[in-house]
């Protein structure tokens, strides 16, 4: 033990007999005395890259999560696989009112100052996608504190929600709608998502409230997409006739559910609801009557325009 | 709970000169000490340092974790020590054999600390000095070489047993 502490004597003798450091330290001196610029539109490039990153991530997420023809609970994820075809089976049910409502959706954010203020305060990012949708996400480093069971999870949404007024209405009921893993397998958030209805039918597309918990507790984002119906015109509907003979003729008219993709498929029934879309070219959000098309067990397979 | 070390990284990734100094001036002795245990000799070593510096100041804003300022650094300053030695290499291959011829003559000299320290390869002088002279963690050294924690851990166990050997082959020729 005392060699061991007289060789460590020694390195370190030997280490700060070395002469000569004088001369690169006052060399590093030197060096700062006289730093270039950097290259300022590089750095405001990457800075620019690094906002839109923080931008588009979220964003994407949420077309991830929620794509265009998502249903609102966790078993419809998205659209694609191309056009399948569908049969119908024999003791198929259809759901065929003459006439439905075609909304206009507010396009107000809903964000009073007082949430604003809150959000940079809590060094939220906020991205106003017009169309009332907004998302507001921070990165949290912290992963101790415990992520709320699902039960807290949803408890403390809907509290959230109903606090800062996130949704003039009926929420609905919360679910927990996305989950996210490290690497090793961790939880490190839960997502938990309020599917408001109108006239008590589904509705696709943007329209939900998503509120995210991070493994400390806290909120990490917060989606707030679409609004409540602000008015609506009376429209007449397909009938089932019109139904069958479209989803047969042009079944590339469907929007797809990522099962339904490229396969045959045997509608079981077909009911109404509705999708929202997000901001139009002319600034109009709407709400536009659909038929969901379902399987025997309840699965959808997909929606068709209910317009004639 | 950020660091003051932290924050002045942030502030010099932005743009603040003085931060940067003040970074550089916090680490200007383990730079001497790396780029002499490198390089051995103060001038190839200051220019080295001097290019380091340059290329932390302009590479800083790419550095993600802050708090891994001090071992990106070093990495950078090795890259050039390297980049230096191979270049010096290249210019005394000529004067290879009198080098040779020198040291011949050194090794029969009594070697003391700082004699056994100097006879000690570059890379050993490095693992030595960052770990004994600048007190760095085996997982900083690790960082710093780019290379797993337990070859840090060898080559620490190797840089020293070599040290002992010089050290008591000297002790026996004092």
């Amino acid at each position: 033990m005392k060699q061991e502490k007289a060789l460590e004597q020694a390195i370190l003798q030997g280490i700060k007999a070395g002469a000569g450091r004088t001369v690169i330290k006052q060399a590093a001196r030197a060096a700062c005395a006289a730093l270039p610029e950097r290259e300022a539109p590089g750095r405001d490039r990457r800075k620019a890259l690094c906002r839109a990153a923080a931008f588009l991530v979220p964003v994407l997420a949420v077309w991830l999560i929620f794509p265009l023809w998502a249903e609102p609970k966790p078993r419809f994820p998205r659209a694609g696989g191309g056009a399948a075809e569908f049969i119908f089976a024999p003791d198929c049910q259809f759901e065929t009112p003459e006439t439905g409502t075609l909304y206009t959706l507010a396009t107000e954010t809903g964000l009073s100052e007082e949430l604003r203020s809150w959000l940079s305060e809590e060094g939220f990012t906020l991205i106003e996608d017009g169309g009332g949708s907004w998302s507001a996400s921070r990165e949290i480093k912290e992963e101790s504190g415990g992520l709320p069971s699902d039960e807290e999870a949803k408890a403390l949404a809907r509290e959230f929600a109903e606090r800062w007024r996130l949704w003039d209405g009926n929420l609905g009921e919360p679910a927990v709608s996305s989950r996210s893993r490290s690497g090793d397998g961790r939880e490190l958030s839960t997502g938990v998502s309020f599917s408001p209805k109108i006239d008590g039918l589904p509705v696709y597309g943007f329209y939900r409230v998503e509120i995210v918990f991070w493994c400390n507790g806290a909120i990490s984002a917060i989606n707030k997409m679409g609004n409540p119906p602000r008015n609506g015109e009376e429209i007449r509907l397909k009938n089932e006739e019109q139904i069958r003979r479209e989803v047969k003729s042009h079944p590339e008219r469907v929007g797809l559910s990522k099962e339904s993709g490229g396969k045959k498929q045997t509608v079981a029934r077909c009911r109404p609801a509705y999708y929202a879309d997000g901001q139009t070219a002319g600034g109009t959000c709407r709400a536009y009557p659909v038929y969901e098309l379902l399987d025997s067990e309840g699965a959808v397979l997909g929606l068709l325009d209910a317009r004639r | 709970m950020e660091t003051r070390e932290e924050k002045l990284v942030k502030l010099a990734a932005a743009g603040d000169r003085e931060a940067f100094t003040e970074l550089v001036r916090q680490n200007e002795e383990i730079l001497a000490r790396t780029a002499l245990a490198l390089l051995r000799d103060p001038e190839d070593g200051a220019d080295a340092v001097q290019e380091a510096v340059l290329a932390a100041w302009l590479g800083l804003p790419k550095l993600k974790q802050p708090r891994y300022f001090r071992t990106w650094l070093l990495r950078i300053l090795i890259r050039k020590c390297g980049a230096a030695r191979k270049e010096r290499e290249k210019h005394r291959h000529g004067e290879l054999e009198e080098t040779a011829a020198v040291e011949k003559e050194d090794r029969d000299e009594a070697l003391d600390a700082r004699a056994a320290f100097d006879r000690l390869s570059p890379e050993d002088r490095l693992v030595l000095g960052l770990f004994y002279g600048d007190g760095l963690s085996i997982k900083e050294l690790s960082a710093a070489l780019r290379v797993t924690q337990a070859a840090a851990k060898a080559r620490l166990y190797r840089g020293r047993e070599r040290f002992r050997k010089l050290y008591e082959q000297g002790g026996k020729n004092r």
